[in-house]
């Protein structure tokens, strides 16, 4: 960029020898300058290669300088995104291909389980000459435990032509010749040769409860040869497992034949017969074809059998990736050059326009212009330079006015000492004026002082004079004398009023002395009153002395009172206690009295048993009675034998016992019933004197209870007592109290008179002071009269024009004092 | 100049701004992505279909499965719950091809999980050609075939009815203990069930097999097979097939084969229609079914008999079961997806959760659509599926015929000497 630098100077040294294109220079030129010499030669000779429009303007080195730029980017970009899609559409082929090529292996994989499914049925041992329905249970359970890509298991029986039995009921049993499958087809020897040996078919077909597609597998029973294991297998679960791609991707397997063996759907072009076959054959390998007619196809091969995966897919889906990576370096290189473009915009905006600026403002500036704007808000190299042609012109301004002022002012001194010269001589003259008119008004004044002095208060200066400070002195001077005048008329009217006043107040004086007298008085009658209020008290004194005595009286009586209720309750104590004894006494009796019932009541006992014992005695004495009648009959019977008399008598004899005994049991029964009766009578007296004691008990108990009740009064009555007592020693204190109080009265009220007679002393005192006052008045109006004389020699307007003109010396002084002014 | 500063503050502020709108459409997907992807029940719609035999040999059996897959649904609507329950019953006319086809347009439908199918061999080609391959959840109530056990599922096949290896096993042991069978010949409908059952019958009995005579394809008479299986005068003849077959067979045996012999039959002839259809009072036929003896019986029952006005059958408490245990893996799945429900299927079955009984599916719904763990307690028995799918009871009743019906003589569970 430095191609501004004369050809034949190496760059190093085009700074300094560069004169006119110096200015012009690019601030960068500096920066590339420092570069290798090697670098810097190459570019000096390719600079004078350059016309010399354009090495005149920076702003065409800078355009140029950025549309080479952009053309280098411009084929970097392109070759970056033509191989960033290549990159790209490589890596979608690779992933297509190998997509094929995972179907290939899983539909491989898929042939070799289910042929491996269909050897481990085959080899059952009980489908070997089994009874169908021992072979039926075991193709059931053998599918239940395979995976569900097994739809059916059928056993051909292949000497009867017929399905010996099947997983899919309505197939047992069948002919053959009624199921159109591509297993029924089977002849063995000739598609199965050996035992291990697994048929399948040809291609996938539509088959199944679910109409699906499905390819059949079979193999020779193993130790049966008439019988054939047939598996039918979906493989639309494997198929559908696969992972597409992209949406429209379509594939299917083709055979080296070009036959269909499994297809989901069309394929979306025809392909390529060649490469099948060529893979088919190798049984290994991809392949990946482009089409002219927008549509890419993937081949690869099975490794197990003669079959080719082969998948179709439009060409916009498979390269979306690598289309939308070129749409996106397209775009990162067109905003990286719109952006470099922009910015280049602003920057020569920044810098070119600026400088070309400057240059005009610069030539206007050469042409004499100092008014040029060269003001900016800029901070940066441009402004800085905005700025010093800024001062360098400010300065150059400044020392030009500073010469036309020196000029000016040289001219200007000159006229100002001609005037200075002129003006000098008019106030000469002026001054002398002055002074003959200044001798005139000292003179004037000189004789109106004098007048003043004299005592003449009146007279006043001639103030018309040309010298303004002559008239005010004048005017100062007449000013004072009537200050002076009316001061003099002031003192004369002060004096008068002091005398009119000392008479006043000798006037009062004599009134306060008169009240004096009034309040000792007074007091004096207050004395008199405290005296007899004293007396009075001391009566008081006596009486409640009195009282004292008659309340110790009553304290006294009330002591007797409470001896007398001791006796009572003494008295009374003895009283309960002997009724007590009374009680326990007539207890005893009433259990005295209880015990002798008792006692009567055991007598009462024994009589009964002695009752009991005549009435036994009575018993006997009549059965005895009975025995000796007995006797009588028999004897009477007996009577006719000769001894009846003896037994007639012995009968008698024992019957008048019995009568005895008999008559005498009564007796006793009769005295019992006497002593019966006396003891009931003695019962009764006794329980009647145990009644009566127990109202005697009865009685006195109440009068045990009065008793008591008596001594509790008692008691009660010593406590009012002793209350009584203790109120009336209260109230003697109280009145001791109050006594002493009285006292106290009595004293105060004597101090009070005491007191009294001091104030009318004070108040006697005071008169005599009165009386001094008045007199120090009545000499202060003497002298207040002596002044108003004194002053009556001064002659003022106010006053009359008598009292001299002696004396007065303030005046002469205050005239001395404006003499002593005028000196100068 | 002025108007070069304006220009670069207007760059700035634009590249301010985008940087920023960048950033807010960034923390935008962030958010979006840690988002809790469990959807509110209220915004769910549950589905269940089912495949069941509602015509061909089964079709007595059809009626009350399907009330009884259609109870949770009647239940759902009463309760208060905010999700929408769809559900559809297509027949599968007792045929494995049309099971197969019933289950395919299900499945097409948007049905993430099934309940059937009925009979084992139905059900195993139903699995394996239609609802495996589309990961679609099947839990069978009534197939009770060992090779529903051994079935390449993939996790995707459950049922709620047990193994006929375990009512091979009470059967053999009541012969012996209950009859003094020293001999037993065995009749049964070919196929998977009928075969798997006599085998192990065969296995478990301890004394001696005379024959194992299977019944093929429809025929007019069984004096033949009868004659076949009679031949040796067994002690006990065990009957194993479907009532359609079954009763037809019982009349040709009480009016022309009927000796000393007792007759067990299967689960599958505890029907009143046998009683109602057999013209003898079949004194001496007794047979095994598995019991509903769940902890949820009661509550099952009672449920049933409220909405329907009539007694539950064999298989409809499984059946009830089945679908419980589907809507409840759906709903804590939170999606329609077959293998998200496969995944849920033992988590609402067993485990600490919070026990639910038939009648209590709306509280439990909402349990597991909020992620609180759930067990089901089943009305059949508890179903605590194993490694192979196989829930619910293990528990069979004995009972008996007389002519007033079925009598329920005792109950069993297989004692597994090995």
């Amino acid at each position: 960029m430095s191609n501004t630098t004369d050809a034949a100077n190496s760059s190093s040294t085009a700074d300094a020898d560069g004169s006119s294109g110096a200015a012009e220079d690019d601030p960068n030129g500096a920066a590339e300058d420092d570069s290798s010499g090697a670098v810097g030669s190459i570019v000096s000779r390719l600079s004078s290669a350059v016309p010399p429009a354009i090495r005149g303007s920076f702003r065409a080195k800078f355009v140029i300088s950025i549309l080479l730029i952009v053309v280098v980017l411009s084929v970097v970009g392109g070759l970056g995104y033509v191989d960033a899609e290549r990159t790209v559409e490589n890596d979608a082929e690779d992933q297509l291909t190998a997509t094929v090529d995972m179907h290939a292996d899983s539909i491989n994989e898929w042939m070799i389980s289910m042929e491996s499914h269909t050897r481990s049925v085959s080899s059952s041992s009980e489908l070997s000459g089994t009874e169908a329905e021992e072979a039926e249970a075991q193709v059931i359970q053998e599918q239940a435990t395979l995976p569900v890509d097994v739809r059916e298991v059928h056993v051909v029986d292949t000497n009867e032509n017929e399905i010996l039995t099947s997983t899919n009921g309505e197939l047992r049993e069948e002919s053959l010749s009624a199921v159109d499958e591509p297993w029924t087809e089977i002849e063995p020897g000739v598609d199965l040769t050996a035992a291990n040996d697994v048929w399948h078919s040809s291609s996938a077909y539509q088959s199944g409860t679910l109409d699906d597609q499905v390819m059949s597998f079979a193999s020779p029973v193993e130790g049966d040869e008439a019988r054939i294991a047939v598996v039918v297998g979906t493989i639309e679960y494997r198929v559908d497992g696969l992972k597409q791609l992209h949406d429209d991707q379509e594939t299917m397997i083709l055979d080296t034949d070009g036959e269909t063996v499994l297809a989901s759907d069309d394929l979306g072009g025809d392909p390529d017969e060649d490469v099948i076959a060529e893979l088919g054959t190798t049984r290994d390998g991809t392949e990946f074809e482009r089409n002219d007619d927008g549509l890419v196809t993937a081949y690869a091969a099975t490794a197990d059998n003669n079959w080719v995966a082969v998948t179709t897919v439009p060409e916009e889906q498979a390269f979306a990736a690598s289309s939308a990576v070129g749409w996106t370096v397209l775009l990162v290189i067109g905003a990286a050059l719109i952006s470099l473009l922009v910015g280049c915009y602003f920057l020569a905006r920044q810098t070119v326009t600026p400088l070309e600026d400057l240059r005009n403002r610069a030539e206007r500036m050469k042409n004499g212009d100092l008014s040029v704007d060269l003001r900016t808000n800029r901070i940066d190299e441009v402004g800085q330079l905005y700025r010093a042609f800024d001062e360098m012109r400010d300065t150059l301004r400044e020392q030009i006015t500073e010469a036309e002022q020196a000029q000016t002012e040289a001219e200007a001194a000159k006229v100002e000492a001609e005037t200075a010269q002129a003006e000098a001589e008019a106030e000469r003259e002026r001054v002398e004026n002055v002074m003959d008119e200044l001798q005139r008004a000292a003179d004037q004044y000189g004789t109106a002082m004098r007048a003043a002095a004299e005592g003449d208060l009146t007279v006043r200066a001639d103030v018309h004079t040309e010298n303004e400070q002559m008239a005010a002195i004048g005017r100062e001077f007449n000013e004072m004398v009537a200050s002076i005048d009316s001061a003099v008329g002031e003192v004369k009217r002060f004096a008068e009023d002091v005398r009119a006043a000392s008479e006043q107040v000798d006037a009062s004086s004599a009134e306060v002395s008169r009240a004096s007298e009034q309040v000792a008085e007074s007091i004096q009658e207050i004395s008199d009153s405290s005296e007899q209020q004293s007396e009075k008290l001391q009566t008081v004194e006596s009486e409640l002395a009195g009282l004292s005595a008659s309340t110790e009286e009553i304290a006294s009586t009330a002591t007797q009172v409470e001896d007398v209720a001791e006796r009572t309750v003494d008295s009374s104590r003895r009283g309960r206690e002997a009724a007590e004894g009374a009680i326990s006494e007539m207890e005893d009796v009433e259990m005295e009295a209880e015990r002798a019932v008792e006692t009567i009541r055991s007598l009462e006992a024994e009589v009964e048993q002695i009752d009991e014992l005549v009435e036994a005695i009575s018993d006997v004495a009549d059965q005895t009675n009975l025995l000796a009648l007995n006797a009588s009959i028999e004897a009477a019977r007996a009577g006719n034998g000769g001894n009846s008399d003896g037994f007639g008598t012995v009968a008698q004899e024992i019957k008048s016992l019995s009568a005895d005994a008999k008559e005498t049991a009564a007796k006793i029964d009769a005295r019992i019933v006497t002593i019966r009766e006396k003891t009931d009578e003695s019962v009764n007296v006794v329980e009647k004197t145990s009644d009566r004691v127990e109202q005697g008990t009865e009685a006195v108990e109440p009068a045990v209870e009065s008793l008591t009740e008596i001594a509790e009064y008692a008691e009660e009555t010593n406590d009012g007592v002793q209350e009584i007592s203790a109120a009336t020693d209260q109230q003697a204190d109280s009145t001791e109290q109050m006594v002493t109080a009285v006292d106290e009265i009595a004293t105060s009220s004597e101090e009070a008179a005491a007191e009294a007679g001091n104030v009318s002393a004070a108040a006697e005192e005071q008169t005599a002071s009165l009386t001094g006052v008045t007199e120090n008045v009545n000499t202060l109006a003497e002298q207040a009269a002596e002044l108003s004389e004194t002053l009556e020699r001064f002659e003022t307007a106010a006053g009359t024009s008598d009292g001299g003109r002696d004396g007065g010396s303030g005046t002469a002084a205050a005239t001395d004092g404006g003499d002593g002014d005028f000196g100068r | 100049m002025n108007r070069n500063i304006g220009r670069r503050a207007y760059l700035s502020a634009t590249t301010v701004g985008a940087v920023a709108a960048l950033g807010g459409c960034m923390s935008t997907g962030v958010l979006n992505g840690e988002t809790d992807d469990r959807p509110s029940l209220s915004e769910r719609t549950l589905r269940y279909g089912a495949v069941l035999p509602l015509s061909g040999e089964l079709e007595s059996m059809g009626e009350s499965l399907s009330n009884a897959v259609s109870l949770p649904d009647a239940e759902l609507e009463t309760s208060d719950l905010d999700a929408t329950i769809e559900t559809e019953t297509a027949d599968s006319e007792t045929l494995p091809a049309s099971a197969v086809d019933a289950a395919a347009t299900l499945v097409e439908d948007g049905y993430p999980a099934l309940v059937g199918a009925a009979a084992s061999g139905v059900s195993l080609q139903m699995t394996q050609q239609a609802t495996i391959p589309a990961e679609v959840v099947t839990c069978s109530p009534a197939s009770t075939s060992p090779t529903m056990s051994i079935l390449n599922d993939r996790g995707y096949s459950f049922r709620t009815a047990p193994d006929d290896s375990l009512q091979a096993v009470v059967a053999a042991q009541l012969a012996a203990s209950e009859h003094d069978a020293a001999t037993a010949a065995t009749l049964y409908t070919a196929g998977d069930y009928g075969r798997q059952l006599s085998g192990a019958f065969s296995a478990s009995f301890d004394g001696a097999i005379q024959r194992q005579v299977s019944i093929t394809g429809e025929r007019d008479s069984y004096d033949a097979p009868l004659s076949q299986a009679l031949a040796d005068e067994p002690d006990i003849l065990f009957l194993i097939c479907y009532p359609e077959t079954g009763i037809d067979l019982l009349e040709e045996y009480y009016a022309n084969h009927q000796r000393e012999e007792t007759v067990f039959v299967s689960d599958a002839l505890q029907e009143d229609t046998v009683v109602e259809a057999v013209d003898n009072p079949m004194a001496n036929v007794f047979g095994t079914a598995p019991m509903s003896s769940g902890p949820g019986q009661d509550a099952f029952e009672s449920l049933y008999r409220e909405t329907y006005d009539a007694d539950p059958a064999v298989f409809t408490a499984n059946t009830y079961d089945a679908a419980a245990t589907l809507l409840l893996a759906n709903a804590a799945a939170g999606e329609n997806d077959g293998a998200a429900i496969a995944e849920r299927m033992r988590e609402v079955t067993d485990g600490d959760g919070t026990e639910i009984m038939p009648g209590e599916l709306a509280d439990g719904i909402e349990l597991a659509a909020a992620g609180d763990p759930v067990r089901y307690r089943g009305a059949a028995g508890e179903i605590e599926f194993d490694e192979n799918g196989n829930g619910g009871s293990t528990q069979y009743e004995y009972f008996g015929f007389d002519a007033d019906g079925i009598t329920v003589l005792g109950e069993r569970s297989p004692e597994v000497a090995e």
